[in-house]
């Protein structure tokens, strides 16, 4: 599997990709026929109310699951027919997942939590600089529980960030934040775009964050209904929701 | 350290409590592993050692008096290695020191050390002097018991003449690490010993010159691992002289006890291991799953980082072998401290030079291996079940669990009937089968663990009554040098406190049936007796019939006769000539295979009129009597031994329930640890998977005490099922321990009155209020607001 990075050809390209659960006898289509490109460096955010997709579009994105339907290509890796141990390996090198619970492990401090990025990557990021760059580094040895939620969420950047990977997934990261620090991530992400070029994927419910995008993807009962190129995007300071 | 060892130690604390829990039954596993393995090699390395050092004999043949040019016809029987002759009688001892006469093995020793076999290991004191009259030595347990040094006298009634003897020594002999005197089960060192004299001054007085009465000696490999063809050919030769069939070494009364201890070790090394070590890894099981569950979340974001899922699966792997590893651990030294514990014990009953516990690291190690291995199975299963989801999947919280009906409310009326914490507790114990049911297994298993300890006392007791105040009732029995007549029964019931006496008559002999042969003895007792009264199973006295026998049940079985039918007798003393006599009825007995018959009949078949070996005793129980009886019976020329029935009860239950006491209190202890442990895991799993739903109670005005009744119900329920179904599963395991451990000569009663199942599940049930205190103090610290905001 090469994961190497090229940059004749997009980041990641997803090809009539589909997605059906079996839920009993019934068998529900949650993603159908979503074609898309994303290209290196950029901010793509995607919306859409729940049950939309979006959080199925990330998983697949992000090796955690597969398509039904469809072709998903990683530079010139075919996810689709990888292994586990490739899907694997792809997760822990080319991608980083900001979550919108964040998912800390609760028995390990914000350090220890970046670590667990650290300890399996190639070529990870130092810990103390990464937790200094989302500006943790006095808070760097509190356990989650003793973290505010914007505070976890940085954690949660920071740890996808360690491993130095090429594209970013984000869940709703403001999700469970208040509005000011919710503005803190969303900054934290653009800069991290900004200063060391990393590809930002970010989902979410919420319309107003998608003037900060690069290109936004609307999505709609697992179809994409219309793709939107900002040639202004807005400084996340003055989004407003 | 890596991260997920990071993690590991921290969840490792977070658990503490259940995995201790879970810990201390694999603890009692290994502790019983390390400790039964460690005995049984160190009883028999000491076996091994100290046959070797004495030149323990194969065989040992009884004889009137053969000369001893016969003992080198024996030695050349092909399959004989060698033979030795020497003259053993049983004798009374007085002791200046106890008003009670007491009763010893006269064995005669060569000079110089020159005995080729069963040497006696000199402990105290010297060896005969060369002159070596009136010398004695005597076995050190007796002398120790009594109060003897090298140096004191005591006098023997020796063939009608009272000799005294000067002590000059005490030793030991492989051929007496379980010493039992006649008819005993359990040594009796105060009562019952051993004095050895010099063999030139044996042949003196008893008119042994030159003769032997006992030879014994060693067989070539080959004829010991089958003696019978060889011990048969031994009979041959001394049958001329009053021999009857040598005993091989594996029916020698000390070998045997020794033996069957080492084997029960043996067996019971491997038996008591897997109960705990399986309830453990069951209960392991149920803990990893949830443990695993609750951190699904976890999961899935390791495994969205990269983590690879065999990564993941070593790392919950490792939290049982944590538990694994610690419980060998604590395991190897509780074993080692226990075994040292048991070999004190052991020393009071089996006699060797020096029996102490070794430290045996292939145990050690064997040990930590199967705790971790049984461990890393138990937690193998929870591990893999939530390892297998996909990440995204494992990310999602569980689904909650689909509501339905259970098949109890089906049955409307009777569940109107029940509260709503009652529905809630039966509802969630029968959706959570396999939880459940590794519940009721482990409180089935601590139940049937209580039920084989009090069945035992109570077997033991039953035994002790059974055979010494329903059959035997007599205070006193005397045995005599010779056979006597009626004269004798008068004049010992004019001694001093005796109410009445009665006489009997032993023959030895064997018994054949249907190609069987039994060696055993036949008791002629009175018509009426009141003294031995022969029972059958439930109790019933049976009458002396006029001719035949009365036969115990375990040596019908062994002869495979039943009543009506006939028996060969072969007297093996006396004029020896064989009779056949009928099975009247089948009697039972628990100690010895007693043959009874009517004492005249008897004395007819051996070709007397009446003749009468021993009498039975009852006394006013005075003490002042007593001791006037004592010592009166001392003077007494043609008496041979005594016991008192007080006495033997004493021995019995000092030896017996005493020891008991102490494993009675470690299977109460296992079977604590079993229940304690499984309930509390199996609560606290419960309530960490049901906090939202406990929590939404709290809301809704539930206190904390009634939360914790919500989870009593369920404990309660497992703990009654499981220990009702432990009573029928003990009672299955004793009555295969009774089978395992039945010997020819003594078997366990099997009684159950209903204190034991009474006692067992009021035990259990306060040993799972108990494992409920715990959870109760779980539901006091909770933080709810916490359990409220678990994410979905």
């Amino acid at each position: 599997m090469n994961l190497q990075v090229q940059h004749d050809s997009p980041l990641l390209s997803l090809s009539g990709v589909g997605r059906t659960y079996a839920m009993g006898e019934l068998r529900v289509e949650v993603l159908k026929n979503i074609s898309l490109d994303v290209q290196q460096g950029e901010i793509l955010v995607m919306v859409g109310p729940s049950g939309s997709g979006k959080s199925t579009i990330l998983n697949l994105i992000g090796g955690m699951d597969r398509p039904s339907t469809g072709s998903i290509r990683y530079r010139r890796t075919e996810l689709t027919t990888a292994s586990d141990a490739e899907l694997t390996r792809y997760r822990r090198e080319a991608i980083g997942f900001v979550f919108q619970f964040y998912n800390l492990v609760p028995t390990l401090t914000a350090r220890e939590n970046v670590m667990a990025s650290t300890e399996i990557a190639r070529q990870p990021l130092d810990v103390d600089e990464t937790l200094g760059r989302v500006g943790l580094t006095e808070r760097a040895d509190h356990f989650p529980a003793q973290l505010s939620g914007g505070e976890q969420q940085r954690v949660s950047i920071a740890r996808a960030l360690a491993k130095n990977p090429e594209l970013l997934l984000c869940d709703e990261p403001t999700g469970a934040l208040d509005f000011e620090t919710g503005k803190q991530v969303l900054r934290l992400l653009v800069d991290l775009r900004e200063q060391i070029g990393k590809t930002i994927l970010i989902i979410t419910h919420n319309t107003a964050i998608a003037p900060l995008a690069d290109r936004v993807v609307h999505l709609r009962s697992g179809e994409i209904t219309e793709i939107v190129a900002n040639k202004s995007p807005l400084p996340p300071e003055e989004i407003v929701w | 350290m890596s991260v997920l060892a990071r993690k590991l130690r921290r969840d490792v604390w977070h658990a503490k409590v259940t995995m201790l829990a879970i810990a201390a039954i694999m603890t009692c596993g290994v502790l019983c592993f390390v400790m039964m393995r460690s005995l049984y090699f160190d009883l028999s390395t000491a076996q091994d050692d100290y046959y070797r050092e004495c030149r323990m004999a194969d065989f040992w043949a009884d004889l009137k008096k053969a000369p001893l040019q016969v003992v080198e016809r024996i030695a050349s029987i092909p399959g004989v290695a060698s033979a030795s002759g020497r003259i053993s009688f049983l004798a009374t001892v007085d002791l200046p020191t106890s008003v009670k006469p007491l009763r010893a093995q006269v064995l005669s020793l060569e000079a110089h050390d020159g005995t080729r076999h069963n040497r006696i290991l000199l402990r105290r004191g010297r060896s005969f002097s060369a002159d070596g009259r009136a010398e004695a030595i005597l076995n050190d347990a007796f002398a120790t018991a009594n109060q003897i040094e090298p140096g004191d006298s005591f006098s023997l009634l020796l063939n009608n003449r009272r000799q005294e003897f000067r002590v000059v020594g005490t030793a030991l002999s492989s051929e007496f690490v379980y010493l039992l005197g006649p008819g005993s089960l359990v040594p009796d060192p105060q009562h019952f010993g051993v004095v050895y004299l010099q063999r030139g001054y044996v042949e003196e007085i008893f008119d042994m010159q030159g003769a032997a009465n006992s030879i014994v000696g060693r067989l070539t490999p080959q004829a010991a691992a089958d003696p019978d063809p060889v011990l048969k050919q031994i009979e041959r030769v001394l049958g001329p002289f009053g021999g009857q069939r040598p005993i091989a070494r594996k029916n020698q009364m000390s070998h045997l006890f020794l033996d069957s201890e080492i084997e029960g070790l043996g067996t019971f090394a491997t038996i008591a291991p897997a109960i705990f070590l399986t309830v453990a890894a069951l209960v392991l099981n149920i803990l990893l799953s949830r443990l695993a569950e609750s951190q699904r979340t976890t999961i899935g974001t390791l495994k969205a980082l990269g983590y690879s899922r065999l990564a993941l699966f070593r790392h919950y792997l490792a939290f049982g072998l944590v538990i694994g590893l610690l419980s060998g651990v604590a395991g190897c030294l509780l074993g080692y401290l226990s075994a040292r514990g048991m070999c004190e014990i052991y020393q009071q009953f089996f006699e060797f030079p020096s029996l102490h516990t070794h430290f045996y690291p292939r145990i050690y190690l064997t040990g930590l291996l199967i705790s971790s291995v049984c461990a890393v199975t138990g937690s193998a299963n929870g591990a893999w079940r939530a390892l297998r989801l996909a990440p995204a999947e494992a990310m999602r919280a569980k689904a909650p669990p689909v509501g339905g009906r259970i098949f109890l409310e089906r049955l409307t009326r009777l569940w109107r009937t029940f509260s709503f914490g009652w529905k809630m507790a039966l509802r969630n114990l029968i959706r959570n089968r396999a939880r459940t049911s590794v519940g009721i297994f482990t409180a089935a298993v601590g139940a049937s663990l209580l039920v084989i300890g009090f069945v035992s006392i109570e077997a033991t007791q039953f035994l002790i009554d059974f055979q010494y105040r329903q059959i035997n009732r007599a205070d006193f029995d005397l045995t005599l040098q010779r056979e006597a007549g009626w004269e004798v029964v008068q004049e010992i019931g004019q001694l001093p406190g005796v109410e009445h006496a009665e006489p009997q008559l032993h023959v030895s002999c064997t018994l054949h049936h249907r190609g069987r042969e039994r060696r055993g003895g036949i008791t002629g007792l009175p018509s009426r007796p009141s003294m031995t009264i022969p029972r059958d199973a439930t109790g019933n006295r049976l009458s002396i019939p006029p001719a035949g026998l009365l036969v115990t049940s375990k040596l019908a079985e062994l002869l495979d006769v039943e009543e009506g039918e006939l028996v060969e007798i072969r007297p093996t003393t006396g004029r020896r000539l064989p009779f056949s006599a009928p099975v009247v009825a089948i009697a039972d007995s628990y100690l010895g295979n007693n043959v009874y018959a009517d004492i005249r009949y008897l004395s007819r078949q051996i070709g007397e009129e009446l003749a009468i070996n021993a009498v039975q005793v009852k006394s006013d129980g005075s003490s002042a009597s007593q001791q006037a009886f004592y010592r009166r019976v001392k003077q007494l020329p043609a008496l041979e031994g005594i016991s008192s029935r007080q006495d033997t009860i004493k021995s019995l239950q000092q030896a017996l329930l005493d020891s008991q006491q102490t494993s009675i209190a470690m299977l109460i202890g296992f079977a604590g640890i079993i229940f304690f442990g499984g309930m509390l895991n199996v609560s606290l799993v419960s309530l960490t998977e049901r906090l939202r739903e406990l929590a939404t109670l709290r809301v809704l005005g539930y206190g904390k005490w009634r939360i914790g009744g919500l989870l009593l119900r369920e404990s309660m329920v497992i703990n009654t099922l499981g220990a009702c179904a432990g009573l029928p599963l003990g009672w299955l395991l004793y009555l295969a321990m009774v089978e395992s451990y039945e010997m020819d000569f003594v078997r366990l009663p099997i009684v159950a009155p209903p204190w034991v199942w009474w006692s067992t599940l009021l035990l259990a049930a306060t040993f799972t209020i108990a494992a409920q205190g715990v959870v109760q103090w779980r539901i006091h610290r909770l933080d709810w607001l916490a359990g409220l905001q678990v994410k979905e």
